[in-house]
């Protein structure tokens, strides 16, 4: 157990370190960002000063190990548009966008697992069929067109609710409800499967077997079972919802990471779009070993295995 | 009743059939707009901007209206719909044919290749599709290329693994052997046996992964980091028209129903081809 | 061994590399697949070659048919040698028809591209020459030429084993590799490719090599025999003095276990002890001293040399003039 522990972690670190020296590389061939940042051009010392001040007239492997020691630091540099340190403007967003995520997580949940279980227990029924009919529109209507239908009904046409920036709770309802719609449809359909599989095994018909109560059987021993896939479905999907945060975030132009980072894509301002990248980055790795790591600490199998 | 199973699956029902015609209608009229509808993208009118569509004005002369620079909605609609399908399409390509290549190296080759896959695949997922988008735009500058580039590498790992897994499933099987004794050459067995023993279910993952590059592309471009005005594409679209919606709400919402519409076709021929072409995938979705 | 040798395997070994690991991986052990074999086979005879599965016999048809290159040793098919990158023209005349009929023919060919395969490989032919050259052959092997279009999942076991001996026999090659042929196979329908192979090899004057875990029939088809235990060979003789005369205590468990139709005369079967043990832990001395019941000392410290104990009759075994005691 302990060593595979160990071995997650170093290969998460080791994910990180790749996707950050990809991204490094990437922004050094592609291009001079002294070009981007002069557009006009600009004479040669002025050039050479400012080249100068980005430390890019280092050797590539200083420059790699500066950063990296600059973002375990904190100081992920300046941006280029907005002038002022990346750290900052990523601290002033980080709030927005993390209420926003937490309560899109919660709704998923609430919504996704006991859609997905009623659907299984109802096997073909009307609401199996209605969840299956959900799961098509979760993965056929994109995030964008979804927050735009919402602000197209409630904003424009119903005047119910604000169609963007935040403040009053009400501001939450439509992104929440555009950023939730596709994880909830996967949760529902992938915890219905999962539970559809354990429900046609051995162990329930022999819990039967011994006079134990049906919904004993279901809560006790088949929800349990499925409990290991859920989280698995359940951690994939925050992956799912952090991508799906920066589309919403512009649509319904929420204050936070995601609405900056493409803000900042579109200026080519490569220093903050390349500490979003990296948190994000950071931020699902350390998800999925989360989740690999409470999957092993759900399942007895795995438990005991070294 | 035993006909009666046999024609089940023999034949192609209705649904699907009306699907497959109504996007081969849509892929078509789109790819040949130039020669039916010969417009210049960049030709703008303001006198007729944002005239009403038909079914909000019998008498107007434009099916869908025009939009802020007066120009008809309906033909650059078949010029987005050309644009998103061939850059997706194009991606898509390219995916291909990296996770063959990948795929069939690495399947054949165990070992350090294999490994490396697995590591590249799993990085991949760590960074959200729409972020690897984002960084390819700020490094490369956005435009139909880098789209086409994005698509192909965040879709290359998941037919890599496909392709790795039924060539590990195969590679071992007599016939490969025997074409071996035979003195056949690697690419020969290749074409001859491997590529049509795996073509099934990546037939199945090319269909399937299709409507996730074009809501990719889509979702670039609505971002403004796909492809550029005054070139259009869906996303584009959309996000023109997202402005004028208090008054002409046609403008963002017909793109973006031709964009559910085409993800919905791809979607349920793609499961409709899993569930006849490869049975043992059936309960993964 | 003769000069009149089609095809000669001198002290070959194919060690496998055991790994254990992730990276860096380091060597564990070494699996002994085949370990020193040496034997001949003459033009226009069939040697059978018996074990156990696991004895190597599969490694053994793969190295000859150049499959796979040997750790030691050498294979020499008339004269040259045989490895994974010997020249086309040598390789045709080897050929090989594999144990199981399901996974030798490619499902998603029709049975014209299967046939004709070799003939692609090999020859720059015409669709008709093609035709020409496959549809005789298909005769020979008892199908019509309406076989032709059809796919692989429409014939039987045995037809497809016939499908799959036409597809070795199209090139005109002088040596069949048969490893397992019929194991797959019903046991009536294994007499019946049997007698083919028969047919075949009498009318078209092949050489076979012919690898079988079955004792009958090996003597069904064979001339000679050769026993084979965790990749060593433990007796080689001609089929006669094989049967008659054994002198390998291995030799003699694999023949006592023939089931006899004459019920009158008593004979003893003698029964194996415990398992064959696996080809990476061989014991030292006499592989077979685990399960042998006439083991001694020094069966345990020294291993047996093939000896010839009458022409053309080998055996390794320390005790193999005396094992009438067994």
């Amino acid at each position: 157990m302990k060593r595979y522990v160990a071995v997650r972690v170093i290969k998460a670190l080791l994910t990180v370190l790749f996707v950050w020296t990809v991204v490094f590389i990437l922004s050094r061939v592609t291009g001079d960002p002294v070009d981007w940042m002069l557009q006009s051009g600009g004479d040669m010392r002025a050039r050479e000063q400012l080249r100068h001040n980005l430390g890019l007239d280092l050797p590539l492997a200083q420059q790699y190990f500066r950063a990296i020691a600059g973002m375990l630091t904190g100081d992920a540099g300046t941006s280029f548009y907005y002038a002022r340190p990346v750290s900052d403007l990523f601290a002033e967003r980080m709030t927005a966008t993390l209420t926003l995520g937490a309560v899109v997580f919660g709704v998923t949940i609430l919504f996704g697992v006991p859609l997905g279980v009623f659907a299984a227990l109802r096997h073909n029924s009307v609401l199996d069929r209605l969840t299956m009919g959900f799961s098509v529109a979760g993965y056929t209507v994109p995030n964008f067109v979804l927050g735009i239908l919402l602000i197209f009904i409630f904003s424009l046409h119903l005047k119910l609710l604000p169609s963007g920036s935040v403040g009053t709770p009400a501001h939450f309802v439509l992104p929440v409800i555009a950023m939730s719609v596709a994880p909830a449809a996967n949760v529902a359909r992938l915890t219905r499967s999962a539970l559809l599989d354990v429900i046609g095994q051995d162990f329930l018909e022999c819990a039967r077997a011994k006079g134990a109560k049906e919904s004993r059987v279901i809560f006790k021993h088949a929800l349990r079972n499925a409990l290991i896939s859920v989280v698995t479905i359940l951690g994939a999907q925050l992956g799912y919802i952090i991508g799906g945060s920066v589309v919403v975030e512009t649509v319904f132009a929420w204050p936070g990471i995601g609405t900056l980072i493409v803000n900042s894509a579109k200026q080519r301002d490569f220093p903050v779009v390349q500490f979003g990248v990296m948190i994000i980055c950071i931020s699902v790795t350390a998800i999925n070993l989360l989740v690999d790591l409470s999957y092993s600490a759900l399942d007895p199998r795995i438990r005991g295995r070294d | 009743m035993k006909q009666n199973k046999i024609k089940i699956r023999r034949g192609i029902p209705p649904l699907i059939l009306f699907l497959m015609a109504t996007f081969l209608l849509i892929a078509i009229v789109s790819l040949l707009a130039p020669v039916l509808f010969p417009v210049d993208l960049k030709d703008t009118d303001l006198m007729l901007r944002l005239k009403p569509p038909k079914f909000v004005d019998p008498q107007s002369p434009y099916l869908f209206g025009t939009d802020s620079l007066g120009r008809d909605v309906a033909t650059r609609l078949l010029y987005a719909t050309r644009t998103s399908l061939i850059i997706s399409v194009s991606g898509m390509l390219l995916a291909v044919l990296l996770g063959l290549v990948v795929g069939v190296v690495s399947g054949l080759g165990r070992g350090a290749v294999d490994l490396s896959l697995m590591f590249v695949t799993d990085a991949e997922l760590s960074v959200p599709t729409t972020f690897i988008g984002i960084v390819c735009a700020t490094m490369m500058g956005a435009n139909a290329l880098t789209t086409i580039i994005v698509i192909g590498v965040t879709g290359w790992p998941g037919f890599a693994r496909l392709v790795r897994g039924q060539v590990m499933q195969i590679r071992n099987i007599s016939f490969i052997e025997c074409s071996r004794a035979l003195g056949a050459s690697k690419p020969r067995i290749f074409f001859e046996h491997i590529l049509s023993n795996i073509a099934s279910p990546l037939i199945v993952q090319t269909t399937v992964s299709l409507g996730a590059f074009i809501l990719l592309e889509s979702t670039l471009s609505y971002l403004g980091l796909g492809i550029q005005p005054p070139e259009t594409s869906l996303g584009v679209m959309v996000s023109e028209g997202r402005d004028y919606m208090l008054q002409n709400w046609w403008l963002a919402i017909i793109p973006s129903l031709v964009i559910v519409v085409l993800l919905m076709q791809i979607s349920l021929v793609g499961d409709w081809l899993r569930d006849r072409l490869d049975p043992q995938l059936k309960s993964k979705r | 061994m003769s000069d009149a040798a089609l095809l000669e395997v001198r002290d070959v070994k194919k060690y496998f590399p055991i790994k254990k690991g992730a990276l860096p991986r380091r060597q564990a052990a070494v699996l002994k697949a085949v370990d020193g074999v040496s034997f001949a086979v003459a033009r226009g005879e069939t040697l059978g070659i018996i074990g156990e599965s696991g004895c190597g016999k599969s490694t053994l048809a793969r190295l000859i048919m150049g499959l796979s290159d040997p750790s030691g040793g050498d294979v020499i098919y008339d004269g040259s040698p045989v490895t994974q990158k010997m020249p086309l023209a040598l390789r045709r005349r080897i050929q090989m028809v594999f144990q199981d009929p399901y996974a030798s023919l490619d499902p998603r060919m029709s049975i014209r591209r299967i046939v004709e395969e070799p003939l692609r490989i090999h020859e720059r032919l015409s669709g008709a020459e093609k035709t020409g050259s496959i549809v005789p052959v298909l005769e020979q092997v008892g199908l019509g030429p309406d076989a032709l279009g059809k796919y692989p999942h429409e014939f039987s076991g045995g037809q497809r084993q016939r499908i799959g001996i036409a597809r070795a026999l199209v090139l005109n090659p002088e040596m069949l590799i048969c490893d397992e042929p019929v194991s797959a196979l019903d046991v009536s329908i294994q007499a019946q490719v049997l007698n083919l192979l028969s047919h075949l090899k009498k009318s078209r004057g092949l050489t076979y090599l012919f690898i079988s875990h079955d004792i009958s029939v090996i003597k069904h088809i064979s001339d000679r025999v050769m026993v084979m235990y965790l990749g060593q060979v433990m007796e080689l003789a001609d089929k006669k003095t094989l049967f008659a005369g054994a002198a390998h205590p291995y030799t003699l468990a694999l023949i006592s276990a023939i089931p006899t139709a004459h019920t009158g005369k008593k004979t003893t079967r003698i029964i194996l002890e415990g398992d064959l043990p696996s080809p990476i832990h061989v014991p030292p001395g006499c592989p077979f001293q685990t399960r042998c019941p006439g083991a001694a000392d020094i069966c345990g410290k020294k291993r047996p040399e093939l000896r010839e104990l009458s022409a053309g009759h080998y055996a390794a075994c320390h005790f193999a003039k005396g094992c009438e005691r067994i």
